[in-house]
């Protein structure tokens, strides 16, 4: 049995001159939950791009599933869920109207599912109460929870969430970290979660993946840093990134 | 496919600038009909000018293209692309199982749909206005035609003018996607949107005053006056119903804008990689 999930393998990119990613490699078991650490600018968006589909590597593959997302397209990003930097929506609907409409794009919900899956995700990111207001008027912890929701639209197997903490109060943070491991606990949904924050992911992450320069510097299970040698996450850090 | 274009259609309608827009059409027919009825004053009743219930639609759509009409696409597509492509919302669909090339074409269908239907209801706008204000006449001249119609053969005229009307502005659309691909902001691809329009009316203005002094007019000077999609839109419809030389003519204008910008939209769009 296959037991990796994603599987990123000696992915490059250069843009212009310059190379921003340099034979990465890394992969996520299925049912983790994976930290993808690095300071910023060091790669990580870049890689959760070439992940999603977004931008196409110079060289390299990423596969999910066994599907390689630049080749097998379809295949590959039907197991896929994700939000990309900040979570974007069409501020001038309200959160149900932006989950229906990606939920049409979904080829297996006809339209009674649609408005099913779009009535239970929004119940288990507990936004039913404001699913009719306007985008516009939610909180950025709220909007957070609407990108998870319209990840879990497709009924993905693996959700990346690039920097989801970013902007949100001690709150927002704890509640977004609990939907989490929620998610992974009751619907072993795979996460890569993209951070500079070392404490939030240390709270939620089995696996950790250390982005450095556009070169991965470690990774590996996260028990392994805490058994290791360092006193805390902060001095792993710096040690691997040396 | 066809969800894709759903979504698009969906997403456009839910903005409340599109319904102002729509409902703006019948008031344009409104004003063209002040406009025809000044202008029936200081014309013969033969003279194709002449707006009557049979002719009102097509002059109509004829003096609203170039301004009202061209605005219309413009803000449809600044809308569709511009705001979803630079502000980071198209994220949300690129992440899905579709490609970037099937949501250009779902983009585009959706605009042209949209479209479609604002000429349709432009239309029905001008008959009715037209029924309601106009007169009757005996006698109906086209432009371009010596021979005298009749009401259904108007009828007929009027559809091919509104089709190819349709197909000029489905043109000009693959123009302004460019446009609204490589602009930073949605001010600013409306600014180099209404700045094409701009130049390319100052460039026919300028071409038409060379061919009036020019005593005997070359191919070079005739070629040089009908090179713009805003030409085609104020001359070229009713030139190409008129004459099949000046159809195939205007034709192949449209077609080198098509290939052009076609595949320039096409390149930025779909091959370019997404970094917003």
């Amino acid at each position: 049995m296959q037991d990796h999930l994603l599987e990123v393998s000696n992915v490059t990119k250069i843009m212009g001159k310059r190379k921003i990613l340099n034979q990465v490699s890394f992969n996520v078991k299925k049912g983790s939950i994976c930290g993808f650490i690095g300071a910023n600018g060091a790669g990580k968006t870049t890689t959760i791009r070439i992940i999603t589909g977004l931008m196409k590597p110079t060289a390299g593959t990423v596969r999910i599933d066994q599907h390689d997302v630049h080749k097998d397209r379809k295949n590959a990003l039907q197991k896929l869920g994700a939000i990309v930097e900040t979570p974007i929506f069409f501020s001038y609907m309200s959160g149900r109207k932006n989950l229906l409409n990606l939920a049409r794009l979904h080829a297996h919900l006809d339209s009674h599912q649609q408005k099913e899956k779009v009535d239970e995700v929004l119940r288990i990111v507990d936004l039913t109460d404001r699913a009719d207001d306007k985008v516009k008027t939610y909180s950025l912890g709220m909007k957070q929870r609407l990108g998870i929701a319209q990840a879990l639209l497709g009924d993905p197997e693996i959700i990346i969430l690039d920097e989801p903490a970013n902007g949100l109060d001690p709150i927002g943070m704890r509640e977004l970290r609990e939907l989490i491991l929620g998610l992974s606990r009751e619907h072993k949904i795979t996460f890569l979660i993209s951070s500079h924050l070392l404490d939030e992911l240390q709270k939620m992450c089995d696996h950790l993946v250390v982005i450095h320069k556009g070169s991965i510097a470690w990774s590996g299970e996260l028990k392994d840093v805490m058994d290791s040698q360092y006193q805390n996450m902060e001095d792993f850090l710096i040690a691997v990134t040396r | 496919m066809i969800r894709l274009l759903i979504s698009e259609c969906e997403r456009l309608l839910s903005r409340k600038l599109i319904w102002l827009l729509y409902l703006a059409i019948p008031l344009s027919a409104f004003g063209a009909l002040q406009y025809n009825l000044k202008r029936n004053h200081e014309v013969r009743i033969t003279s194709p000018e002449y707006s009557s219930v049979y002719t009102f639609p097509v002059n109509a759509l004829h003096e609203m293209l170039p301004l009202f009409v061209n605005l219309f696409l413009l803000v449809l597509i600044v809308l569709s692309v511009t705001e979803e492509y630079r502000g980071g919302e198209l994220r949300l669909i690129l992440i899905r199982l579709y490609s970037k090339a099937e949501v250009f074409f779902a983009k585009l269908g959706a605009i042209l749909l949209l479209l479609l239907a604002g000429l349709l209801l432009f239309y029905l706008s001008s008959q009715i206005i037209g029924w309601l204000a106009l007169s009757k006449v005996d006698a109906i001249y086209l432009f371009y035609h010596q021979e005298i119609f009749s009401v259904s053969e108007v009828f007929f005229y009027t559809i091919q003018f509104y089709l190819l009307a349709f197909v000029t502005l489905t043109v000009l659309s693959f123009v302004f996607l460019w446009i609204a691909i490589i602009s930073p902001r949605v001010t600013v691809a409306m600014g180099l949107g209404i700045g094409y329009l701009l130049v390319s009316i100052i460039f026919d203005n300028i071409m038409g005053s060379i061919q009036a002094h020019v005593n005997s007019p070359d191919l070079l000077a005739l070629f040089l006056m009908n090179l713009t999609i805003t030409r085609v839109e104020y001359q070229g419809i009713h030139l190409m119903l008129a004459h099949p030389s000046m159809f195939m003519f205007f034709s192949l204008v449209l077609a080198v804008h098509l290939l052009l910008f076609g595949v320039l939209s096409f390149f930025h769009f779909a091959r370019k990689d997404y970094c917003h």
